[in-house]
């Protein structure tokens, strides 16, 4: 099922638990879903959704995140799913918005937006003020963005379609914070979708690495001094994760990285890979395993730019 | 995306205030900007001179162009806390066949623009002539509501 390179790989990282890894990265995902704060309060909304019998189970790391219990299909035919009082998102991958915390009337770059999922979280952590910049370079992956927002009811996001990875020759030292969700080999999304696994390649991760060097160095330069900044992926690559961060983190003296506080089931950053060792302070970035809170897989750094 | 200062600012204030009843001093709150054919809705923000970063849109199209105007179904939700007029409360079988993508009678004798509003939720704009009033609500929102 699971190509043998890749669980060779995973093996040099989990050793005997590699099974349980691989058993839960073959289970279906649990649907969650996220109270769209601009419109409806969650205890408002939660009563709605119970009334017509849909359970909901409180995602641990978020007020507004639940997963849903029962009814899976129908909870898209509510009409609190119509009206945009309520958007389905993964659990694991409301974390990077969190841990970025973006405040209100700030001023936020969302580097690889589209198609929305954490910009919408955003632009309700903000409270429909400040402003979000939200880029992608895929215009039909825009146009989604761009329905979701206005299902929403976000006004504070403006579009721009650009490659991120020149970005910062436009918005220098601009931004308070900015997040790169970055493209990538998408293994933690083998849950959602079986054809990740076919498309799978070492070729591949390598590819999608030095991408996303070039982002996450563009992110850098996008953000003010004394800004910040979290990379995110829904891979556990570490060639896709540490290593990028590494490379940057090494390119920029005024980068540092912060440790992530959250109350989910966290592992700390590989500070070694192959014959690779990366700063100690890797340490303190996050890897999500599918088998621990049984979500979609995550790594997440957050930086600081002094 | 161009903001809208002065007459122009104005117009679309007055717009809003005089078909739903939104509050000018709620309406002030915000800027208005033109592209297209849409009016784009926006907070105030300090921090960044919204024109120079050569967006291809900023916030949320409330209006379409039409003469003046046409109210979109984002925009009316938008607002759906301070809607006072314009508003017909629809029923159970009329919400399934606006949902359905259907018109609905005209038993309100609502005419021009309306908001249906279904159990206090506004569920998006219509137009109304004598017979009937005209589903507006865009396609994509039209999903059949579920069977429970
Ligand atoms: C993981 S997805 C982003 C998901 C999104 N943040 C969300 O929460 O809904 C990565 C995105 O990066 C975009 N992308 C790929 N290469 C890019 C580049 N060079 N510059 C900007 N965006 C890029 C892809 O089109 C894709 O939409």
């Amino acid at each position: 099922m699971f190509p043998e390179k890749f669980v060779e790989r995973y093996r040099k990282i989990l050793g005997d638990e590699t099974e349980k890894f691989l058993e839960y990265m073959s289970k279906p995902l649990k649907k969650s879903i996220r109270v769209n704060t601009l419109k409806i309060d969650v205890s408002e909304c939660l009563r709605r959704l119970e009334e017509r019998g849909i359970l909901l189970e409180k995602i641990p790391w978020t007020e507004s995140g639940f997963w849903v219990r029962q009814k899976e299909g129908l909870i898209g035919y509510t009409l609190e799913h119509i009206l945009g009082y309520i958007y389905v998102q993964e659990a694991a991958s409301m974390i990077p918005p969190i841990v970025l915390a973006p405040r209100e009337d700030e001023l936020i770059l969302d580097m690889a937006a589209a198609p929305g999922s954490k910009t919408g979280q955003m632009a309700e952590m903000m409270n429909n003020t400040g402003l979000i910049l939200a880029n992608d370079v895929s215009v039909k992956r825009i146009k989604s963005l761009r329905f979701n927002m206005e299902k929403l009811g976000v006004i504070n996001v403006a579009v721009i379609m650009r490659d991120g990875r020149f970005l910062w020759k436009k918005y220098p030292g601009v931004f308070d914070r900015v997040l790169l969700d970055a493209p990538c080999s998408s293994e933690g999304s083998i849950r959602k979708d079986w054809g990740v696994l076919n498309r799978w390649s070492p070729r591949l991760v390598k590819r999608m690495s030095r991408l996303q060097i070039s982002l996450l160095d563009s992110a850098v330069r996008c953000v003010k001094h004394g800004g910040e900044i979290v990379y995110s992926t829904c891979t556990l690559a570490p060639e896709e994760n540490e290593m990028v961060v590494d490379t940057v983190l090494r390119r920029h003296r005024d980068l540092r990285i912060e440790k992530i506080k959250i109350p989910a089931v966290t592992r700390p950053g590989l500070i070694k890979w192959e014959k690779r060792e990366f700063d100690p302070s890797l340490e303190d970035t996050v890897r999500i395993y599918p088998q621990d809170n049984d979500t979609q897989a995550f790594f997440v750094a957050k930086l600081v730019r002094e | 995306m161009k903001v809208l200062h002065g007459r122009k600012r104005k117009a679309v204030i007055d717009y809003l205030n005089s078909l739903f009843g939104i509050p000018v001093e709620e309406l002030e709150k915000y800027v208005y900007l033109a592209s297209g054919e849409k009016i784009w809705i926006t907070g105030k923000i300090e921090k960044v001179d919204i024109q120079r970063l050569e967006a291809e849109t900023v916030g949320l199209g409330i209006l379409r162009r039409a003469n003046p105007f046409k109210p979109t179904t984002a925009g009316v939700q938008f607002f759906a806390k301070f809607i006072k007029k314009s508003v017909v409360d629809v029923n159970d079988e009329e919400l399934e066949r606006l949902l359905k993508g259907f018109d609905i009678p005209n038993r309100f004798g609502a005419s021009g623009y309306v908001v249906f509003r279904y159990r206090g939720d506004i569920i998006g704009v219509g137009r109304a002539s004598v017979e009937k009033i005209k589903n507006m609500i865009p396609k994509s929102r039209r999903i059949p509501l579920g069977k429970e």
